[in-house]
């Protein structure tokens, strides 16, 4: 007797606070915290060992007996796979129609137990099916409100969707040419297989392909809900930073391997000249020459006609051009290196140094690289060119020149 | 001007090319053939095409940052938009506030001038909001009219490529996959500082939920 009263008084625990215990269950991973509301519902759960104690922080732990029992009870709540057994049910109706189908003509009572039998699996696999579409149904209607984490909703939605897929390629074998192949004409099989059968089967899958689209809608929604909440995250940690830190300003400096959203590369223009010693161009040039010219003069409103142009030969005038401090540099450089052959050995670099000019070492060894190009054959006679080349490894095609050397004729 | 060269140009400007600030040639870089192609003429120069990690936009990055003037290169950039960012965030901030779902922006949302505005005028944290990033990014920050400002600010993030305004009137504004970019970045940062920590990215999951539809 005291067994029973024992029963009674756990199920009676779990009925008072059915709402507590649910939520812990299907919210909390099976844990109820320490709080004034919960405080009855602990007691009464742990005098009954349906929930134990873990620590002071965590509060107290569910028995797993509780959510088995929960589990079982809601089932129908909740998506569970069954493509495998319609898979079997339509495999048991094969194998009983071809029994009935061999056993029809000459034996009445095995005839009536296998469309007995037929009949049977046909409301088994009606019932399956209304059963589903139900739960798929109320999956999109809740939203799955059991499930509270995104990730996992995502999770579920892809199951129910992979799972719909998987018994809409089932019963696609249950066409009408197939049915009719059951059937061919028999008056009851007709019956129960291309009327009875086919026509749940039809509202069935219509009702599941319904479902279907709307989770594809939910998974886009929760998709973008996902993302959103990552980008608010992002967009919150930096203003709470810029609040918090006035002087706030990251640096990269010191990352020696950078992402792919930190290696673009700078703005590069994009163009290129028309080459005046080439003789294949020259017509063109000229061409672009005089309309360029005829189309500035027009803005100025001082010529209109190309013949007016009037070309003066400006050949032999000079002109006076003041240098910059790098050019000056650079000639300075050129010119101690033809008249002063005592400096040589010279390199570029520590021309760079003497003259501290503000530039960037690169940008000097090019102006030095694009003098030497434009004097070749006047240098070549005085002095010898080196270049000191660097090629990062591994080599991607590229050489580096960190230096120009200028050295005597012969000279080591 | 053929695709492949409207494309190289965009790339080399420093441009997001995406399907809402320039979709001929994103449907043109989306063509694996094409793209492939496009690093094979990039490849040459160490560049090659990046796709940003929500595959909305395509990017010119460095194959690799080898030498020093490449690190300098990327390092002078990021000063440069660091300088920026406060204003940036505050201005995401502001746009999140008024839009009515709280949804940050992203590439292919679209932004309403008037609505913006007429949010702002209504209430007086949106124009404190509005004037720290005019003050931010120094846009129109002496302008006492809401209006002035915010068309300021909206010509310059147009300008810098966060918006496109396909319409003459230039009241609406579509945002372009260089939030995806600016978003990679600022995430980067947020967990290089600290500030974040490292989350496990479900994005394949996500992917293969999507490919099941």
């Amino acid at each position: 007797m005291s067994r029973q009263v024992e029963s009674k008084e756990a199920v009676r625990a779990l009925s008072t606070h059915t709402k507590v215990v649910d939520e812990a269950c299907y919210e909390q991973a099976g844990v109820l915290h320490h709080s004034e509301s919960n405080k009855a519902a602990i007691a009464a759960l742990t005098k009954h060992q349906l929930a134990y104690h873990l620590d002071d922080e965590h509060g107290v732990q569910i028995h797993s007996s509780v959510k088995r029992l929960l589990d079982r009870v809601t089932s129908r709540y909740r998506f569970r796979e069954r493509h495998g057994e319609f898979s079997n049910q339509i495999e048991n109706l094969d194998y009983a129609v071809d029994s009935y189908r061999r056993v029809k003509d000459f034996n009445d009572d095995k005839k009536q137990h296998y469309l007995d039998e037929i009949r049977e699996i046909t409301v088994e696999i009606n019932d399956a099916l209304v059963e589903t579409v139900s739960s798929f149904h109320r999956i999109v209607a809740d939203e799955f409100s059991m499930v509270t984490d995104v990730d996992d909703k995502i999770r579920q939605i892809g199951r129910c969707k992979l799972e719909i897929g998987r018994i809409n390629s089932i019963f696609e074998h249950l066409s009408v040419k197939k049915l009719r192949e059951w059937v061919q004409t028999d008056i009851h099989l007709e019956r129960i297989l291309l009327k009875l059968l086919k026509s749940k089967i039809d509202i069935a899958l219509k009702d599941l392909n319904v479902s279907n689209k709307k989770m594809v809608d939910m998974l886009a929604k929760l998709q973008r809900d996902k993302k959103s909440s990552k980008l608010n995250r992002i967009i919150d940690v930096f203003a709470a930073k810029f609040q918090d830190d006035k002087t706030f300003s990251p640096s990269i400096d010191s990352i020696e391997c950078l992402p792919d959203c930190l290696s673009q590369v700078s703005e590069t223009e994009v163009r290129a000249y028309g080459n005046t010693n080439s003789d294949i161009q020259a017509d063109d040039l000229i061409d672009l020459a005089v309309r360029a010219l005829a189309s500035g003069e027009r803005k100025k409103g001082k010529a209109s006609d190309l013949d007016s142009i009037e070309v003066t030969d400006v050949r032999e005038d000079e002109e006076e051009f003041e240098l910059n401090e790098v050019d000056e540099a650079l000639e300075l450089l050129f010119e101690a290196i033809k008249t002063n052959p005592n400096i040589l050995p010279l390199s570029a670099a520590q021309s760079y140094t003497l003259f501290d000019l503000d530039i960037e070492l690169e940008d000097w060894l090019l102006l030095v690289d694009g003098y030497i190009s434009a004097q070749k054959v006047g240098l070549k006679s005085i002095v010898q060119i080196k270049e000191e080349r660097e090629v990062v490894l591994p080599y991607d095609g590229n050489v580096i020149i960190s230096d120009i050397v200028f050295e005597t004729i012969g000279g080591a | 001007m053929n695709k492949f060269e409207s494309v190289f140009r965009l790339l080399m400007s420093k441009k997001v090319i995406c399907e809402y600030a320039s979709p001929i040639e994103y449907t043109y870089l989306s063509d694996t053939r094409n793209r492939s192609d496009m690093n094979q003429y990039l490849s040459r120069i160490s560049m090659t095409t990046v796709e940003t990690q929500d595959g909305l936009g395509f990017y010119c990055g460095y194959e690799n940052i080898d030498n020093t003037r490449k690190k300098n290169e990327v390092l002078k950039d990021f000063e440069v938009f660091s300088q920026t960012m406060e204003g940036i965030i505050a201005w995401l901030k502001l746009a999140r506030n008024i839009d009515s779902d709280s949804r940050p922006i992203m590439a292919g949302g679209k932004l309403s001038e008037s609505e913006l505005l007429a949010a702002i005028e209504e209430s007086n944290s949106l124009q404190n909001q509005l004037d720290h990033i005019a003050l931010k990014l120094k846009r129109a920050h002496k302008s006492k009219e809401s209006k002035t400002k915010l068309r300021s600010i909206l010509d310059y993030l147009v300008q810098e490529g966060y918006f496109v305004s396909p319409s003459s009137t230039g009241s609406l504004f579509i945002a372009t996959a260089k939030w995806s970019l600016l978003y990679e970045t600022l995430e980067f940062i947020a967990i290089n500082e600290g500030m974040l920590e490292i989350e496990a990215d479900s994005g394949n999951e996500l992917d293969t939920q999507m490919g099941l539809i």
